[in-house]
């Protein structure tokens, strides 16, 4: 599913990738556990196409995550809560469906499913901007994956959530771990990982320190 | 192409939920226009054609004719002589001058014998609305003036004699009928019900019977300036207009970047050449709205009528799509909202002051005009000028709009070269 072999990425004199090596397989959940700085973000954005590594090669999907068209089928939730705070919750879902491409009855039946998944039904039509913390993140999390994409690509979905909404997150991504999606997480909490990943790799400064199941790992 | 449409309209929807953002880009360049208008002189919002009145000869009849054009409140009259009235004509400050001719309150004392009273409309060919305007106007005056014979007893006596005198200069066949048709009117104006009434029967002339005749004289205005001083202050509205928009789509560009949609919209199947496509569709077309807005107004309130809006439309797309360009290469200057605004607006400044936006052009000194040549705000002022005020031909309007095409297509792609090769 995610191949990532020998790959480095420096911004000016800053190495955040330092021949990272990684392997995904298909319907497994996978966690990249590390301190702020150690490099799951330059992943992310690495498996998303948003930069190019200096050295090394990525396959996603089988194929080059610059590719327009295998774009298609990730859904990235990205760490800042990327949303419009201007536009409602069914705006803002609505409108990133659209980027991916869907449209007429399938379009509303999906943005009715994604809101439905994260609970926020009854808040659709309120404005981001009104939201808590907590709806904002589940936002988040409904507007990467109201195209079904076959990878998900979650770049610490609970950061700056209350437990009650983290503990909804949670069975949010449960509920996608349950129906064999492919998934990315990427977090700084041990208990996270316990809990929701399959595998998990530990980085620190651009580099894996290990890879193993949880239980593996403990 | 949905997608594209949906990034455009996502836009637009965000700038009207934002109230500072939408006042900025609608409602301060009225503001800006109405309150320079005035400053520059402007009519205070009076859409009355303005007109001279001149009277060429010292007669009760021509002097009680002229105070009733002086009293009218659809036209703005102003008494001058012949000589200003016919500079102010050509100088297109008036859009006509009213003369009464020497013999006009002789033949005023006449009814139906002789030539009737005439008017002189001095005014350019191309005035064709205001001739009809002041004509309709006239008839009627004169219409009012021959009733005013008839109603008033002294007046009517004088009339009447003076017409029963002029029966000599009838056909032998018409001078029965006409002697009996004044004895009758006389008759009939002294009877109770007539004198007493409001006299609505005897204000129709008879058939084939016109008050007064219009002759017009045609004086093409040698230099077309502004009509008034909405018509400069307007132009500068516009670009408020461009600006305000300008600056919006600077913020939202940077903020989308700052905020993370950028990265979330790059990671769609989309380039990021559509994502800015996109944006700059939604700028466009806010700008174009904005410039149509500012120009109703003005034309519908502050009678700005555009010379040619075919010639109006071409220069605000040519204007929009130059400063959409530009917005994109301000948003290229700045990772922040603070840097890419004050960035913005330093350049933004200095082009308007010397580009017309500020100092209208036409009082700027040589050099300045000079100088002005460096910016396309003059060349956005220009162009609307010209389709508005300025009378430009299709060849004179080249040009601006060329240079327009060319500082959008040169600024719209440099600003997407460097935010494509921008790290995130």
């Amino acid at each position: 599913m995610i191949r990532i072999d020998s790959v480095r990425k420096q911004f000016g004199s800053i190495v955040a990738l330092d021949g990272l090596t990684l392997d995904v397989r298909p319907g497994e959940m996978f966690g990249l556990l590390g301190p702020n700085g150690a490099g799951k973000s330059t992943t992310m954005a690495l498996l998303t196409g948003l930069h190019t590594p200096d050295a090394g090669s990525i396959s996603v999907l089988g194929g080059d995550p610059r590719d327009p068209a295998l774009r298609a089928r990730l859904g990235l939730a990205p760490q800042s809560l990327a949303l419009y705070e201007n536009l409602s919750g069914r705006e803002n879902v609505t409108f990133f469906a659209r980027m991916f491409g869907l449209r007429g009855a399938r379009l509303d039946q999906r943005v009715d499913a994604a809101l439905d998944f994260v609970q926020l039904v009854d808040r659709q039509h309120d404005r981001v901007g009104g939201y808590s913390g907590g709806m904002q993140r589940r936002l988040n999390l409904a507007a990467a994956l109201v195209h079904e994409p076959e990878l998900i690509l979650l770049d610490e979905p609970t950061a700056g959530v209350d437990p009650q909404s983290r503990n909804a997150l949670f069975e949010n991504v449960l509920a996608l771990k349950a129906a064999g999606r492919t998934i990315v997480y990427t977090t700084h909490y041990m208990e996270e990982v316990e809990r929701l990943c399959d595998r998990v790799a530990i980085i620190d400064r651009g580099r894996v320190l290990a890879v193993d199941s949880v239980a593996g790992l403990l | 192409m949905n997608a594209l449409f949906a990034l455009a309209a996502k836009d637009i929807r965000l700038l009207l939920r934002n109230r500072g953002a939408l006042f900025f880009t609608m409602g301060w360049p009225l503001l800006v226009a109405i309150f320079f208008g005035m400053v520059f002189g402007g009519d205070g919002g009076s859409s009355r054609p303005k007109v001279a009145l001149v009277v060429q000869e010292p007669h009760a009849a021509t002097e009680r004719f002229a105070q009733s054009v002086l009293k009218l409140d659809t036209l703005d009259v102003e008494r001058v002589d012949a000589a200003t009235a016919e500079q102010l004509v050509r100088q297109g400050k008036r859009s006509a001058a009213i003369v009464l001719p020497a013999g006009f309150g002789e033949r005023s004392a006449r009814a139906f014998s002789g030539d009737p009273p005439q008017v002189e409309l001095w005014l350019d060919p191309s005035r064709k609305a205001e001739r009809a305007m002041i004509e309709g106007m006239l008839m009627k005056l004169g219409g009012e003036a021959m009733f005013a014979n008839i109603s008033d007893p002294k007046a009517r006596q004088q009339w009447l004699s003076t017409s029963r005198a002029d029966l000599d200069k009838l056909p032998p066949e018409s001078r029965q009928r006409f002697g009996d048709f004044y004895t009758a009117l006389d008759a009939m104006m002294t009877t109770p019900e007539v004198a007493g009434g409001s006299g609505d029967a005897a204000a129709a002339s008879g058939p084939g019977f016109s008050p007064l005749t219009v002759s017009a004289r045609e004086i093409t205005v040698a230099k077309r300036g502004p009509r008034n001083g909405f018509a400069i202050s307007f132009t500068q509205g516009m670009f408020w207009a461009l600006l305000g928009a300008l600056m919006s789509f600077v913020t939202s560009l940077v903020l989308e970047r700052m905020q993370g949609t950028w990265n979330r919209l790059r990671s769609a199947p989309l380039s990021t050449a559509s994502l800015l496509f996109g944006k700059a569709l939604a700028c466009f077309a806010v700008m174009f709205t904005s410039l149509l807005l500012v120009s109703a107004v003005g034309a519908m309130v502050f009678g700005v009528v555009p010379h040619s809006l075919s010639k109006l439309l071409l220069a605000f797309i040519a204007s929009a799509f130059a400063f959409t360009g530009l917005m994109m290469l301000l948003a290229s200057l700045g990772r922040t909202v603070q840097t890419a605004s004050g960035a913005a607006w330093a350049v933004m400044m200095p082009l308007a002051m010397v580009g017309g936006a500020m100092i209208p052009l036409f009082v700027m000194p040589p050099w300045m005009l000079e100088l002005s040549n460096l910016s396309p705000v003059k060349w956005a002022v220009i162009g609307i000028e010209g389709a508005t005020w300025r009378g430009f031909s299709y060849a004179e309007m080249a040009t601006p709009i060329a240079i327009l095409l060319a500082t959008g297509a040169l600024c719209g792609l440099a600003g997407a070269w460097r935010i494509t090769r921008q790290p995130n």
